[in-house]
């Protein structure tokens, strides 16, 4: 990962009539970064990816991809972004590798098949490929999105909770692909997820969201940091108690001492899922 | 403008109407041979000639038109309504496409729906009337080429407009067919009351289809000049129509 920034957003803000959906957005994404973009629902960060990608104009604030602005060269800022959109759909009438290929035709690029075959084998859709995509499931339809957004092969992808309606095998089939596609392939990933677990597991930094505000953008691991970790105490009364310690320095001896009959002891590490919701109930954290 | 993107999003809409080609292609046809059998054979025979033309023979120009243009029409607003409903307008939005190259992209698969109806109705004309080769190839060219442009050009700006199918399919009874009917397809100017004859030349129709007649069987109601000035005017008008809507985003963004 470089230090280089490829995504910038600055006091972004976007309002549609009396109602303000982005207040004041403000982060950025280093290139090969994984970053996870959370929120609440009407956090607005479909509206963030919409401002980015061209399908909404921003009211005001400053957006760069690639040190571009979208709304002087959107030429240049959609052949570099890869959008995975939070709704499902594609055109009825063609098939996946149809799709596909126009998909790269839009975008100016001559065929390649060999790579659009490549996406599908990898999003385990080859054998789907020549059959019309009304009649994909639901998780091959939602892998199709995948694809598309892929076809032209943009250095920054992202992705507008993807997982949603996927089952565990091929969301870790998934997890496994766009780890590939960082390493391998040197992709800046982006994702908005409600599974925090997902961040977590997956994101160098998270920025949470809410209320069309940037909360707090940080690494994973300084957010978890930033949630004490609980002692669990277990009696043999078969009460259990719970104690927050601080992350730095655990005085065992003097927390058991209030305990006489102690049955077990285990710590509970934070998760971004309490963070999260520390952050997006009381925002002044 | 970048050649593989319109040429792709031209692709693109024919390949979708291609797809469904007895709905596009061959139903037309068959409501053309409808009119045929009714207003060419049992009509014909009480109105013998107009203009010294037979009757079956004058109204091949119009029946043409009519079809042609209505799916010309159809082909860019359903494809426009039905992304909206489907949500695959981010299609045409995410993809770098200027406003130049999906105006073209769009026009040219409904030109190519057109044209392509056109063919086969005049295919069907020939049986039953004989004729086959034009009065003026260019005039007859052209005005196949305007008329179908006019009506692409409006079917996309109504597709971009609408929000619902009953907006195309309202345009579509209300606006189209009766300016079509009453456009001079089946009768000639000369059988109408004065004021009705004046208030024909308001009509867009009535020039398009005197402009093909006279390229198709050599005789029209006004010099053809007026009729070319007429549907070219109309026909910039709506393509910079067009590219306004689509260099602005207008109804189309979020």
């Amino acid at each position: 990962m470089s230090n280089e920034v490829v995504l910038k957003f600055h006091k972004v803000q976007k309002k549609f009539g009396d109602f303000t959906a982005l207040k004041d957005v403000s982060f950025e994404v280093k290139k090969g970064e994984f970053f996870a973009l959370l929120g609440p629902n009407g956090a607005g960060k479909t509206t963030l990816i919409n401002c980015l990608c061209g399908l909404t104009d921003r009211t005001s604030g400053e957006i760069a991809v690639l040190g571009v602005d979208p709304e002087k060269d959107p030429v240049h800022t959609k052949l570099s972004l890869g959008i995975v959109e939070q709704e499902v759909n594609f055109d009825p009438f063609f098939t996946p590798m149809e799709i596909l290929r126009l998909r790269r035709g839009l975008f100016g690029l001559p065929a390649d098949d060999a790579y659009l075959e490549w996406i599908l084998e990898k999003l385990s859709l080859t054998d789907k490929k020549d059959v019309r995509a009304r009649q994909l499931s639901g998780g091959m339809k939602r892998r199709l999105m995948i694809a598309k957004a892929l076809a032209h092969d943009p250095p920054i992808l992202i992705l507008d909770e993807p997982t949603a309606g996927v089952d565990v095998d091929l969301r870790n089939s998934l997890y496994d692909f766009l780890r590939e596609l960082r390493t391998q392939k040197q992709k800046t990933i982006v994702l908005t997820t409600h599974y925090l677990e997902e961040a977590e597991l997956l994101a160098d930094r998270v920025a949470i969201q809410n209320l069309g505000e940037t909360i707090i953008c940080d690494t994973t691991k300084n957010l978890l940091g930033k949630k004490n970790r609980t002692l669990v105490i277990e009696t043999c009364e078969d009460e259990e108690v719970r104690v927050e310690i601080d992350n730095n320095s655990l005085d065992l001896e003097s927390i058991v001492a209030n305990y006489p009959h102690v049955k077990n002891l285990r710590i509970h590490e934070p998760k971004l899922e309490e963070v999260f919701l520390e952050f997006t109930k009381n925002p002044k954290s | 403008m970048n050649f593989k993107r319109y040429s792709t999003l031209a692709w693109k809409e024919c390949y979708r109407f291609l797809k469904v080609w007895t709905q596009t292609l061959i139903s037309p046809v068959i409501i053309a041979v409808m009119y045929f059998a009714v207003f060419g054979g049992a009509l014909g025979s009480r109105i013998t000639e107009i203009n010294g033309i037979p009757y079956a023979l004058f109204i091949v120009p119009g029946l043409v038109l009519l079809q042609s243009t209505t799916n010309a029409f159809m082909n860019p607003s359903s494809s426009l309504i039905i992304m909206k409903y489907s949500g695959t307008l981010s299609d045409l939005l995410l993809p770098p496409l200027s406003a130049l190259e999906k105006t073209l992209g769009y026009m040219t698969g409904g030109i190519v729906r057109g044209l392509l109806v056109s063919t086969l109705i005049f295919a069907v004309a020939a049986v039953f009337t004989g004729k086959i080769v034009p009065h003026d190839w260019g005039v007859f060219l052209l005005m196949l080429f305007l008329a179908n442009g006019i009506f692409t050009l409006l079917g996309t700006i109504l597709g971009i407009w609408a929000k619902t199918f009953d907006h195309i399919s309202g345009f579509s009874t209300f606006v189209i067919t009766p300016m079509g009917f009453l456009g001079a397809i089946f009768y000639s100017l000369e059988m109408l009351p004065p004021l009705a004859q004046k208030l024909s030349l308001f009509n867009p129709f009535f020039y398009l289809a005197d402009g093909l007649r006279y390229g198709f069987l050599g005789i029209a109601e006004v010099d053809v000049k007026y009729s070319l000035i007429a549907s070219g005017v109309i026909f910039l008008l709506l393509f910079a129509a067009n590219f306004w809507a689509f260099r602005t985003g207008w109804r189309l963004k979020l």
